[in-house]
């Protein structure tokens, strides 16, 4: 009997055709296949017996094969690894013994020559007759191969490609669309043997050639396959291929109900394949990675510091009450993915926007999927309404180690801050001159240095990855240190990752990893910007020199934030395949974070004391340890079942356990008794608080699939959840799900040539978001009472019926790609409705309770359309062009407040609320539509206002606020674009965009409304004069003036790419060396009147974004060199 | 322990069948466990549910509790009405202080309604009344009700414990009197500043009947302050001097601060110390008759705000974060019988009381002559404005007396915008949008 150890050495054969070397296996091969190699005729014909149980795709047909006589060709790479089959194959056909094994299989078989070859099916329409270029290629080589293999055991030697070829030699590289290598590439010659695997440079080399020239052929996963025509003696042939822009047998990492294949999705999924972009764009964090890359994915920058990140917000804003986080899974382990910690001082526009994101080494990561809503995210929950963001981190592949070394560095910088500078205006009393301030100009015609700086960027990672077919590794460390625009601004970081993949058996595959990162960020107080955008020039001769109150020296020589982080990850998947027809994961997994912020207000030197009150002298200190703890345990079986002979059934049930507990500890010690002391312990008032959080999600599903024909697929799924936070009277929460999708374009019906592949596709689904926290019951807090007594203050009332929000989504879309793959097309139309919205419904004070009450009560809806395009205009030995774009449109609106005799409630401090029938968190706030300045006093009067009704304009004084705008982009997206220039040079850019955006441009507001430093206080007659109410109107009418248009047009990300020639790289040792200098942040267009329409302060989920004391995104250049041994 | 999910197991009756499903489904992946519940319950945090800690054993914490609650609340009250009326002024830089300091208020926004947003500990990002205010009597009056509930045998000192509670919850309900426009209790109507007083008039008539019944002065003089307060607010002269000449010249109850936590700070010093708010001019070097005053102490740092316009002066009456705040006293007694005797036409027993006070020790002012019934009245106002400087009544004064606004309403305010002429605080929207017994 041949078993499994056989099928093994027909795959160590085949691969030592294909280049790869599996020592031992080689001169052990069996001889079945060649003395069956002497049997041809009808070998498709031909009876079979094949009865086998849980083996894989190869040890299948080397059965057959030993069973039939007949020769079957194929590679055993080809296959899914952890795909099983079973068959209890009597008197059949060789070709439907093979049918069998192959069914749910992109694969095909045909008759050549009296063998039987098995060659990919990634693009073949079933009603074509004849074989596509690809299988031509395939067949031909792997006829080929079938005689190295067959002369191979015939002499019983180890056979390399080197020991059977000689003679004349072709060599080069192959490389994509963008002229970045693709590793992995199949490069054969039809009509002869030999072939070629291309390593990690693209690089590849045929031997034993005859003849002038050639044709060369190539395949790889998710390209094209490509032919070029070479010179025999041609070292350095280029051969470049055109990526798929659709690829149906993608696998997609569900998350909980296993892998799937693209088609088989009703859903639109996002796919980031980050090394790729890593590969030209100049990205250094996981935030910079997501952005602009996935239509509906929305990143909303906060700040320009080092160390901060954005918010991530996913088809809108699905929350009327808690922040749209989505989830985040790191190879199937929830991690804590919080976008706003860190210490801030300073209110509002406090620089706390440390993302835990941003933890994640960018350089690990394989690929991000994006699952964006309800409709996917059924079976992650009743916290998934948000979508859910699967980060898959890089795998060993077996073969030799590979070293990859990556050096970065670079600068950012505030551009053009002295002109983008508001400057600031005072009419002294005694002279009545009016002074204007450009702060930064006159420090700099001072002599003074500027209060901001020229940051360095600098990176460097060491990565190293092989292994052989049942244990491989990948092992990578990266130190990052990074200074931002202000001199105390930085943020370092040191992380490493190790990942193992084991396979001790055919039936058992075992994937762990582990990952720790620890830094620092050092970050700002907020007065340290506000002191220069808020320059006052009455204080020129005053000690500040004429910042605000005080210089920024003396606010960077007092004022010390950090947070130092500490964070280990571990997660093990375990897939075990029993039988043929199950196979069951378990994965769990833990995410520890500790991070410690600090406020450390040392106490002042005497040179600075006069800038301080007695108090503030003296110092301070806080210390707030958060440690939390992920716990992720995730188990799913899947049960695959042929019920005819087109009809599929795949079903899966699992359960999931996810815990998160916070700990706080903080330690505030007020009034250093010395300079010098820095410590709690050495201050006079010392205070300390404690805290936790404890939250677990239970949850349970079931998950049916059927499929006809591999081409349509039907999928059904209910999940219920309990969670610690429902109410007592709330228990468990179900939520189904039903998606339909069909790859109409392998119908036999279908006649669109220029159409290459569609697939359409639907789905409904619902998931929640949980309540906070113990919002469910009646609470008191510990609070000192009188004469410091322990006791306790009333703190919510609660409410026993909370239960969770519910994501309601419907979306229907399409995939295709057009003319011969060459252009790309994904859409999707989305409605998503949250039900029994959490709404923080104000509790009355008069009821005694000092907070608010969570009520399931409002309804919201976001529906909007999806759009990537990726097409290739041109391509050509010398010229390739690559243009993608992708688009995305949000419209949300607030359906229902559920709120007896409210039809708003308003949120945020200023302007901002949740009103029903407009969108989510909107501007709202009195316009004055006209006014007439008075000459002599300088104020605006006869103010007349916006009615809001359409009707006449309103005396202001009688007019209501009326809606000036919404917080979240109702547009936004992104174009990229890359053009490869030979062989070595790559040119990228990104130009991303919203619309449909409005800011709170703080500054001019504070400055004219408050400090009354504008030059619109002092010189009216300059401005409309309805320009001037709204100034002095200030909070009470924002209008147009303050309410501001943020909508902009950046070029984000530009790049020039430049692999070194291979004897470069072969004289430092390495297989392939690039440099890549690149540059973000270069240009804005834009109508907003404030330092950047993207900056805003992170005050509050809903609350109104605003720009006071916030830093600009910065213009930056990155250089970076990777070399791979 | 009870943990967090801890409910009766007669309500998972509705959903025992999703429950079972669950639970075998869990089975499946070998949680081992009894019920869902077990699974998804947690411990509580540092919250402590009610039905736990409203218990008898407790009362003694549940009253700490109250007043705490008031100490913190009252404090906030003497800055956001000392910033309305003229004894205190915002220095610059903090927005969210300019509404009360420019006497014009919202019904709405952080910036407009801080009075009914901000928290009695939310320094530096406002400064509360009516919520704090509320918190106090909300729990004043439940720490009452539940001690009404309860026993002698289950609470000792049970009827100390109440009177305690009557007296600090008529505080809350006059303060609140003394400065909301009109205010609501228990999602009840919205009343007027006279209904809110008889409130107030009721839970000290309450302290001071079970305060005699168990024999404890303190707090039935705290009360008969409190009720002389109120009836005098209620033009109610001859019942206040009635309770008022029962409170002994040197009676003092204190509200108690320290400087363990900042909702337990003098929010007085630590807002005028933090350089937040500045004493305002008319306590600037005030001198009775030619002579330095003593019970004002104020002094010029020589420096000025943010903005660089209002110099910032440091009030000297409360020297730390832990210094008491009177709430009631004797002194305030005198005067509102002083008040009282003016208006019966016994101006020589006026003066009499001004002249006692004048000679305590540590204040040594010259006597006051005295004069026609206006100018004694008149000193009257001015020396409950220098006695009672700092303890949250100036701003009523000003109402009671119809005292001019200082600066005037129209001035320019040097901050931005002008004074305005509002004296209480409207009813906020927070309070009218949740009440379905107020209009909208």
């Amino acid at each position: 009997m041949v078993g499994v150890k056989q099928s093994m050495h027909l795959a160590a054969a085949i691969l030592v055709v294909c280049g790869l070397k599996v020592r031992g296996a080689e001169a052990q091969a069996g001889q079945s296949l060649a003395m069956s190699a002497n049997q041809r005729g009808s070998a498709a014909s031909a009876r079979a017996r094949l009865e086998v149980r849980d083996l894989t795709v190869a040890a299948a047909l080397v059965r057959l094969h030993e069973s039939s006589g007949v020769p079957i060709s194929f590679s055993p790479t080809m296959f899914p690894a952890a795909h099983r089959v079973s068959c209890r194959c009597q008197a059949v056909t060789v070709a439907q013994a093979l049918d069998s094994v192959l069914k749910g299989l992109p694969f095909t078989h045909w008759v050549q020559g009296g063998q039987i070859v098995v060659v990919p099916l990634p693009r073949l329409r079933s009603d074509r007759q004849e074989p596509p270029e690809m299988q031509l290629v395939g067949l031909r080589r792997l006829e080929a191969t079938g005689e190295i293999i067959a002369q191979m055991l015939k002499t019983r030697q180890p056979a390399t490609l080197q020991s059977i070829t000689q003679g004349g030699v072709v060599a080069g590289t192959v490389i994509d669309a963008r002229s970045v290598p693709v590793e992995g590439a199949r490069v054969s010659i039809p009509g002869r043997t030999g072939d070629a695997l291309t390593n990690a440079a693209g690089r590849f080399r045929l031997e034993n050639l005859t003849g002038a020239t050639v044709e060369i052929r190539v395949v790889a996963i998710r390209y094209r396959p490509a032919t070029a025509v070479a010179r025999v003696g041609d070292l350095n042939l280029q051969i470049t291929l055109s990526e798929a822009p659709v690829n149906l047998e993608d696998v997609i990492v569900t998350g909980t109900a296993g892998e799937t294949r693209l088609r088989a999705l009703g859903n639109a999924v996002g796919k980031i394949e980050a090394s790729t972009v890593r590969e030209v764009a100049p990205v250094s964090d996981v935030g910079q990675l997501l952005n602009a890359r996935v239509p509906g994915v929305v990143l909303n920058s906060q700040s320009g510091a080092a160390g901060t990140g954005s918010r991530i917000l996913i088809r809108g804003p699905a929350s009327m009450t808690f922040d749209g986080y989505p989830l985040i899974y790191v190879d199937g382990v929830r991690i804590k993915g919080d976008p706003v910690s860190g210490p801030a001082v300073g209110g509002a526009g406090a620089p706390n926007a440390i993302s835990r994101l941003n933890d994640l080494n960018p350089a690990d990561i394989e690929s991000i999927e994006v699952i964006k809503g309800p409709s996917a995210a059924t079976l992650y929950g009743t916290e998934a309404s948000n979508g859910v963001i699967q980060i898959i981190t890089k795998r060993g592949r077996s073969g030799k180690a590979r070293y990859d070394v990556r050096v970065r560095q670079g600068a950012n910088w505030f551009m053009n801050a002295e002109s983008r500078l508001q400057t600031t205006y005072w009419k002294n009393p005694a002279t009545g001159v009016v002074d204007s301030l450009n702060i930064l100009r006159l420090e700099r015609e001072r002599g003074n240095p500027s209060p901001f700086r020229t940051g360095h960027l600098q990176g460097y990672g060491l990565d190293l990855s092989g292994g052989a077919e049942t244990f491989r590794y990948f092992a990578g460390v990266n130190f990052d240190r990074d200074e931002g625009m202000l001199p105390m601004n930085s943020s370092h970081r040191q992380s490493g990752r190790v990942n193992l993949t084991m396979t001790p058996s055919q039936r058992l595959e075992v994937n762990a990893g582990v990952a720790t990162t620890v830094g620092r960020t050092t970050t700002y107080a907020a007065a340290y910007p506000s002191v220069v955008y808020l320059a006052a020039p009455n204080t020129l001769n005053a000690p500040s020199r004429g910042f605000q109150g005080t210089p920024p020296e003396v606010q960077a020589a007092t004022r010390n934030l950090y947070q130092d982080l500490s964070r280990s990850t571990a997660n093990v998947t375990v897939t075990h395949r029993p039988t043929s027809w199950f196979s069951q994961r378990i994965a769990a997994g833990l995410d520890l974070t500790n991070t410690e912020d600090v406020i450390l207000i040392p106490r002042v030197p005497a040179e600075f004391e006069s800038f301080f009150s007695p108090t503030g002298r003296l110092g301070s200190k806080d210390v707030a340890r958060i440690n939390t703890r992920y716990t992720t345990a995730d188990y799913t079986g899947t049960l695959r079942l042929s019920l005819t002979k087109t009809l599929g059934s795949n079903t899966s049930v699992g359960g999931q356990y996810y815990s998160r507990l916070d700990e706080t500890q903080g330690a505030v010690g007020e009034q250093f008794a010395a300079l010098g002391v820095q410590t709690v312990t050495g201050a006079t008032i010392r205070t300390g608080t404690e805290n936790f959080v404890d939250n677990v999600t239970v949850g349970f599903y079931v998950q049916q699939q059927f499929d006809w024909r591999n081409r349509i697929f039907l999928t059904g799924a209910l999940r219920g959840d309990a969670n610690s936070a429902f109410g007592s009277e709330f228990k468990a929460v179900k939520y189904p799900k039903l998606s339909a999708s069909w790859v109409i374009s392998e119908e036999p019906f279908w006649k669109l040539g220029f159409v290459n592949q569609l697939k359409l596709r639907a789905a409904y689904g619902q998931s929640g978001q949980q309540p906070a926290s113990f919002a469910a019951v009646r609470t008191y807090t510990p609070v000192p009472g009188t004469n410091d007594v322990a006791a306790a203050t009333r703190q919510s009332p609660g409410n026993p019926n909370l239960g969770p929000e519910r994501g309601k989504e419907i979306e229907l879309g399409f995939d295709a790609s057009l003319f011969d793959d060459r252009a790309g097309i994904n859409v999707t139309f989305y409605n998503r409705r949250t039900t029994n919205a959490i709404v923080l419904r104000e509790v009355a004070p008069s009821t005694g309770f000092d907070g608010s009450q969570f009520v399931n009560a409002g309804e919201l809806r976001n529906k909007g359309l999806e759009m990537l395009v990726t097409a290739r205009p041109i391509q050509t030995q010398s010229l390739a062009w690559d243009v993608s774009l992708n688009l995305s449109t949000n419209d949300n609106k607030v359906v229902r407040l559920g709120i007896p005799g409210a039809t708003f409630l308003p949120v945020g401090f200023i302007p901002n609320r949740l009103q029903e029938g407009y969108p989510v968190g909107s501007y709202w706030s009195k316009r004055v539509v006209s006014a007439d300045l008075d000459a002599t006093s300088g104020r605006a009067i006869n103010l007349m206002c916006d009615s809001g009704t359409g009707a006449a304009p309103l005396p202001c004084a009688t007019a209501p606020p009326v809606f000036l705008g919404q917080p979240f982009a109702k547009v936004d997206g992104a174009i990229a674009t890359t053009l490869a220039l030979g062989r070595s040079l790559r040119l990228y850019g990104l130009v991303d965009f919203k619309r449909g955006v409005k800011h709170l441009n703080t500054n001019p507001l504070i400055l004219c409304a408050f400090f009354l430093l504008a030059e619109i206080n002092y010189y009216p007659e300059r401005f409309p004069a309805t320009q001037v109410a709204e100034c002095q109107q200030g909070l009470a009418a924002l209008g147009t003036s303050f309410i501001a248009d943020a909508g902009y047009v950046k070029v984000r990300e530009l790049s020039v790419t430049y692999d070194a020639p291979d004897r470069w790289a072969r004289q430092l040792g390495a297989s392939r060396a690039s440099v890549t200098v690149g540059a973000r942040n270069l240009h804005t267009w834009t109508k907003f009147g404030g330092l950047d329409p993207e900056s805003h302060s992170v005050s509050g989920w809903l609350t109104a974004p605003h720009t006071e004391a916030v830093l600009p995104l910065p213009a930056a250049v990155i250089t970076t060199i990777s070399l791979s041994f | 322990m009870c943990r967090y999910r801890c409910y009766p197991r007669a309500n998972l009756a509705t959903h025992r069948l999703l429950d079972r499903w669950l639970l075998i489904g869990l089975a499946g992946v070998g949680a081992g466990c009894n019920t869902l519940d077990d699974l998804v319950s947690v411990d509580p945090p540092d919250r402590i549910t009610a039905e736990v800690y409203e218990v008898p054993g407790n009362a003694p914490a549940l009253v700490a509790g109250a007043i705490g609650d008031f100490e913190c609340a009252l404090a906030s009250f003497i800055v956001g009405a000392g910033l309305t009326a003229d004894e205190l002024m915002v220095t610059g830089g903090n927005v969210h202080r300019y509404s009360y300091d420019r006497r014009s208020f919202a019904a709405s926004g952080l910036l407009g309604a801080g009075f009914a947003i901000a928290t009695c500990a939310n320094s530096p990002n406002g400064v509360g009344v009516y919520r704090p205010l509320s918190t106090a009597r909300g729990q004043a009056d439940n720490v009452r009700i539940l001690l009404e509930g309860w026993t002698d045998g289950q609470v000792p000192n049970r009827a100390l414990l109440l009177a305690t509670m009557a007296a600090y919850g008529g505080y809350s309900y006059l303060l609140l009197g003394e400065s909301m426009c009109s205010a609501a209790f228990d999602l009840g109507p919205e009343l007027t500043p006279a209904q809110i007083f008889a409130l107030a008039e009721a839970r000290f008539t309450q302290a001071i009947t079970t305060g005699q019944n168990a024999n404890n002065s303190d707090i039935v003089n705290m009360a008969l302050v409190g009720r002389a307060r109120t009836r005098l607010s209620l033009a109610r002269k001859a019942d206040a001097a009635t309770d008022s000449r029962l409170v002994p010249v040197g009676y003092v109850k204190n509200a108690t601060f320290s400087s363990s936590t900042r909702r337990r700070n003098n929010f007085v010093y630590s807002e005028n110390r933090t350089d937040l708010v500045s004493v305002e001019s008319p306590f600037w070097n005030l001198t009775d008759m030619g002579v330095s005053d003593p019970r004002v102490k104020a002094t010029d740092t020589g420096r000025r705000g943010t903005q660089g316009n209002v110099p910032i002066w440091y009030q000297e009456k409360f020297t730390s974060l832990s210094t008491a705040i009177p709430l009631a006293r004797g002194a305030e007694a005198q005067l509102i019988l002083a008040e009282a005797e003016v208006a019966a036409g016994n101006l020589t027993a006026a003066v009499a009381i001004i002249n006692t006070l004048h000679a305590r020790s540590g204040v040594g002012l010259p006597p006051f002559a005295g004069g026609t019934a206006t100018e004694v009245l008149s000193h009257i106002i001015y020396e409950r404005s220098a006695e009672l400087w700092l303890e949250g009544q100036r701003l009523m004064d000003i109402k009671r007396y119809n005292l001019p606004l200082v600066p005037p309403s129209g001035t320019p305010y040097p901050l931005g915008g002008v004074y305005g002429n509002e004296t209480c605080y409207p009813l906020p929207d927070v309070e009218r949008n949740n009440n379905p017994n107020t209009s909208d």
